[in-house]
């Protein structure tokens, strides 16, 4: 058993690309824990996606040891988070399991919208926290006025933050001492009934379900029977351990620690997220008041492909859900695609990665439609219903109207952008509440805007036009009405209720034209005119025509290298695979995702 | 009457005086005599080698020397190489053997040395009589000495000579086109090629058309060029044999045909491709590895032995590209399967669609199919 005294957990906050993965990789490596040798650039994001990216999309935890200059040696326990505004959520979760979070500002950028919508997180949980100025190599470096952001803007004394450089490895350990000063040690009752919190959890193949778990009273070893205290269910405890960062079994896990249990749960729903672990028959008196369920904000339909198998969508999609506690699915029909699931996600960012994982990690084709949020729609009779799919719209006849989410957006950009994004704002049905001076330079805008003017190409917008110093965080406000219409997509004259989407009256002839143009773009040439159209109801808004191909053949076929022609073919028809056929239209599967992409040129 | 089963050989000489600019073929601009001969001694090593070969028990009835630029290297190479052949395979009397040349590098004592070595057929690249066009494909040769070179062609004696034009090139107008046919007919040649221009990735005609130096050529006035090119030369008395070929009644390459019906030829040198008794073998496309490959099989890059479904798929696409096109009771006879149980559903939906006819046991592509044929092809492969 570690003394709690001994143990500090915490986590590490950031705006993005403020150096939260580089840091976790700074502190590994001094700690001990991975050599440099074995150092992968950012350890901690372990998925080629994230790498790719540079984001954190799953939770990865740490137990290290460290010898501070007290001269005693300290168990730490860094629990990795998300850094996209889309896993709000996921931050939440693993802020639950910690007593401090290291909070770090680019002192070349200084505080962003996402810097504080995470230290609100923090706060919330009561956490310790603990500012540090990062990138302090840089020519552009200001800490004195980063400092003063964090005192204005947070309300935190900056004055003593460890000034760093993760990437030079400036102050790594100024940033170890800190944590072991200023994060509270845990204060659980190791002799209690067990109470543990599942923050994490993810799907391996041969342990079952594996929990990431803060253990808050008590201790659990391997041998156990466990219950979980949401479901009622009991396991036999099969082994616990750390990570460090590699798996390592452990004897027992404690009050104050960090790390995972696996009990041969099979059923990815009995481990739920937030839920309390306890002994069955010595359940604790005070379980967690778990987590707030995650709330999917956006919804799409994924189907497979062609050539795809169904099952193995289905066994993929449950498989990533097991590892993600705020994707929802549901089994649907459309008449385009034929059987999928109607999925949905905290963002659009969220949603992109999920269907990147199904290609890359599960090496499945699947076809996604325009993304949607929830409309809740007032029926004549009294009666309201709530839609995220554009084919369940009712009649219009019976619609007495229609309500869209609403929310609250905070919009953080340097000032000579203010013009850009207030015209941005403004074409996206924006209402500006406010607007502040953070510093001389810098502006937040706080406006309310249409959920379903976000989830389309906002971010990209944003990004765009602020050369890529924008910066967004939004969470629900309300619903309202609008006036919604349907808009759909016809191929060649037949309707392809996969691309129908439902959009703001004043935004459905944009919309349209985008659209048809974009698939005009994409589509390739048929033996015969393609024309495409998009429609409200039987009024045409938007056409666009694919012209019909003439010429498609090999005219040489040199010294009787057959075997360059065939690959040649093979590819045209691997290619065909990727299409959807529509009646007789075929489409690649880009165009669902295409679609909906932001266009600089629109 | 020779019994034999019958055999192609092709041979490849990689050397150009300067490449193309839409060539990606495996060729080098490499003018050095000393590089050639230490080829040539590759090459004859390599077909010396097929002396117990099972192909021993073919007769060749068809040689073709092709590159790069044959004509590009000293002629005597030519005779050695040709020597080596005649020493190591049981060739037929009445062989057709080609060469490839180039206007730009023929002379009339090359071409008696080519004659004299048993050549007797000669496909000459002039793809345009446009000098503007010519520049655009940066060909090394004027229209002027493409005349000239098939002048001293006819000369040299030689009386089955092909002539490869090109058409859908970026600038070439119709007009000019049409003046190109007329040009071909007039002078009248046994055999003309003429290929619809493919812009291949990385050549510098493409990076030309990248950067937009150069106007992409229109799909429809590609296949305008092309209809026009099959009438016309039609009307001046030849038949269309392939996509791309016509020829004189009875003048039809024996090579080019094999290609097209599943004959067995066997490939020398660098990137040299080879069927032969179900496989399908490739030598390396490494210039350096070929030169330094000890025994024949260093050369080798990929083989492959056909399945049969591989076989049956080749059959049909290959063979759809005659104009007489496949036989599907030659099919049956071949395999033993019935076509149409196992093409049927698709082969049905593509004469639907325009793309293919049905005359009694024949199958071919229409006049959209001869357009769009890798539409067909696909279907098969």
């Amino acid at each position: 058993m570690t003394d709690q005294n001994r143990i500090r957990n915490f986590s590490i906050i950031a705006h993005i690309d403020h150096g939260k993965s580089t840091l976790a990789d700074r502190i590994l490596e001094q700690t001990g824990a991975v050599s440099a040798r074995e150092m992968k650039e950012q350890y901690l994001d372990n998925m080629d996606l994230e790498r790719e990216r540079g984001i954190t999309i799953k939770l990865q935890t740490s137990r290290l040891s460290y010898k501070a200059k007290d001269g005693n040696e300290y168990i730490l326990n860094l629990i990795d988070t998300p850094g996209h505004v889309d896993f709000t959520y996921e931050v939440s979760r693993s802020l639950a399991a910690c007593e401090g979070a290291v909070l770090v500002v680019d002192a070349t950028q200084g505080v962003e919208a996402q810097t504080m919508a995470n230290v609100y997180l923090a706060m919330n949980e009561d956490l310790e926290i603990l500012p540090v100025l990062n990138k302090i190599d840089l020519v552009s470096a200001d800490t004195d006025r980063v400092k003063r952001e964090i005192e204005d803007l947070i309300g935190i004394d900056a004055e003593e933050a460890p000034l760093i450089s993760a990437k030079e490895g400036i102050g790594i350990e100024d940033v170890l001492e800190d944590v072991v000063k200023n994060v509270p040690p845990p204060s659980g009752d190791p002799g209690g009934k067990l109470k543990a919190l599942i923050f994490d959890s993810y799907y391996d193949n041969y342990k079952g379900v594996v929990i990431y778990a803060r253990v808050f009273d008590g201790k659990v070893k391997k041998g156990d029977i466990v219950r979980l205290m949401n479901t009622k269910r009991d396991y036999e405890v099969t082994e616990v351990g750390v990570y460090s960062p590699e798996p390592v079994a452990t004897e027992e896990l404690s009050a104050g620690e960090v790390g995972f249990i696996s009990a041969s749960i099979k059923q990815v729903r009995d481990a739920r997220v937030g839920d309390t672990v306890t002994i069955a028959g010595e359940e604790t008196d005070t379980p967690l008041v778990g987590y707030k369920e995650a709330q999917p904000m956006v919804y799409c339909g994924i189907y497979p492909a062609d050539g795809e198998k169904y099952e193995n969508v289905k066994d993929a999609i449950e498989k990533l859900q097991v590892n993600d506690a705020a994707f929802r699915f549901e089994p649907e029909t459309s008449t385009a695609l034929g059987y999928g699931f109607r999925c949905g996600f905290l963002g659009l960012l969220h949603m992109e990665i999920i269907v990147e994982r199904l290609e890359r990690e599960f090496d499945l084709g699947v076809i996604t439609t325009s993304p949607s949020v929830i409309y809740k729609i007032a029926l004549l009779d009294g009666k309201a219903m709530m839609i995220q799919n554009p084919s369940n719209l009712p009649d219009p006849a019976l619609i007495d109207h229609i309500e869209e989410p609403i929310v609250k957006a905070d919009i953080m950009i340097p000032r000579e952008y203010v013009g850009a994004i207030m015209d941005l704002c403004q074409d996206r049905r924006g209402i500006m509440q406010h607007m502040e001076y953070v510093t001389e330079s810098r502006v937040l805008l706080h406006y309310e805007l249409p959920l379903n003017e976000v989830i389309y190409d906002f971010f990209d917008a944003l990004k765009s036009k602020t050369r890529g110093y924008g910066s967004l965080d939004y969470d629900f406000l309300r619903y309202q009405p609008s006036k919604i219409v349907k808009l759909d997509i016809l191929l060649n004259k037949e309707q392809v209720d996969a691309f129908s989407m439902l959009v703001h009256e004043s935004k459905a002839y944009q919309r349209g034209r985008f659209v048809t143009e974009k698939l005009k773009d994409i589509i390739p040439r048929h033996q015969f005119e393609v024309p495409i159209q998009a429609t409200i109801g039987q009024k045409v808004i938007a056409r666009a025509t694919v012209r019909a191909y003439r010429k498609d053949v090999i005219a040489k076929c040199y010294g009787g290298d057959i075997s360059r022609k065939k690959k040649l073919l093979e590819k045209q028809k691997e290619g065909k695979k990727r299409m959807r056929q529509f009646g007789s239209v075929e489409v690649p599967q880009e165009a669902f995702t295409a679609v909906l992409k932001y266009d600089d040129n629109k | 009457m020779n019994t034999k089963k019958k055999l192609g050989l092709y041979i490849h000489i990689p050397y150009c005086v300067r490449k193309c600019s839409y060539c990606d073929f495996v060729s080098f601009g490499i003018d050095e005599p000393a590089m050639h001969e230490a080829y040539v001694n590759k090459l004859i090593y390599e077909i010396s080698h097929k002396r117990d070969h099972p192909s021993n028990d073919y007769s060749v009835n068809s040689i073709y020397i092709g590159g790069g630029t044959p004509s590009a290297v000293a002629p005597g190479l030519i005779t050695e190489i040709l020597d080596a052949v005649y020493v190591n395979f049981s060739c037929e009397a009445s062989a057709e053997i080609t060469i490839e040349v180039n206007p730009g590098t023929i002379n009339s004592e090359s071409l008696r040395i080519y004659r004299s070595s048993g050549i007797n057929r000669v496909s000459m690249g002039a793809q345009s009589f446009d000098n503007a066009t010519l520049r655009t494909l940066g060909r090394i040769h004027s229209a002027k000495e493409a005349y000239e070179a098939y002048g001293k062609l006819r000369k040299a004696g030689f009386d089955n000579v092909n002539i490869d034009l090109m058409f859908g090139i970026p600038g070439q107008t119709r007009g000019s086109w049409e003046k190109d046919i007329e040009t071909a007919i007039r002078l009248s040649p046994e055999h003309i090629s003429y290929y619809s221009l493919g812009i291949e990735e990385g050549t510098p005609l493409a990076c030309a058309l990248e950067r937009g130096e150069v106007e992409p050529p229109d799909q429809i006035d590609d296949r305008l060029m092309y209809r026009q090119a099959c009438a016309e030369f039609e009307r001046a008395g030849y038949v269309q044999y392939e996509i791309s070929n016509c020829a004189k009644p009875g003048l039809a390459s024996v090579h080019n045909l094999k290609y097209w019906s599943m004959d067995d030829y066997l490939g020398f040198g660098v990137a040299a491709h080879s069927y032969f008794e179900g496989y399908r073998f490739s030598n390396t496309s490494d210039l350096p590895s070929y030169l330094g490959s000890i025994g024949t099989g260093g050369m080798l890059g990929h083989t492959q032995k056909n399945s049969r479904s591989d076989d049956m798929q080749e059959y049909i696409w290959l063979g759809l590209r005659r104009i007489t096109g496949i036989d599907t009771g030659d099919f049956k006879a071949k395999f033993g399967a019935d076509f149409w149980e196992l093409y049927g559903d698709e082969t049905k939906t593509l004469i639907g669609r325009g793309l293919l006819e049905q005359e009694n046991e024949q199958l071919r592509l229409t006049k959209l199919g001869l357009d769009l044929a890798n539409v067909v092809f696909r279907e098969y492969v």
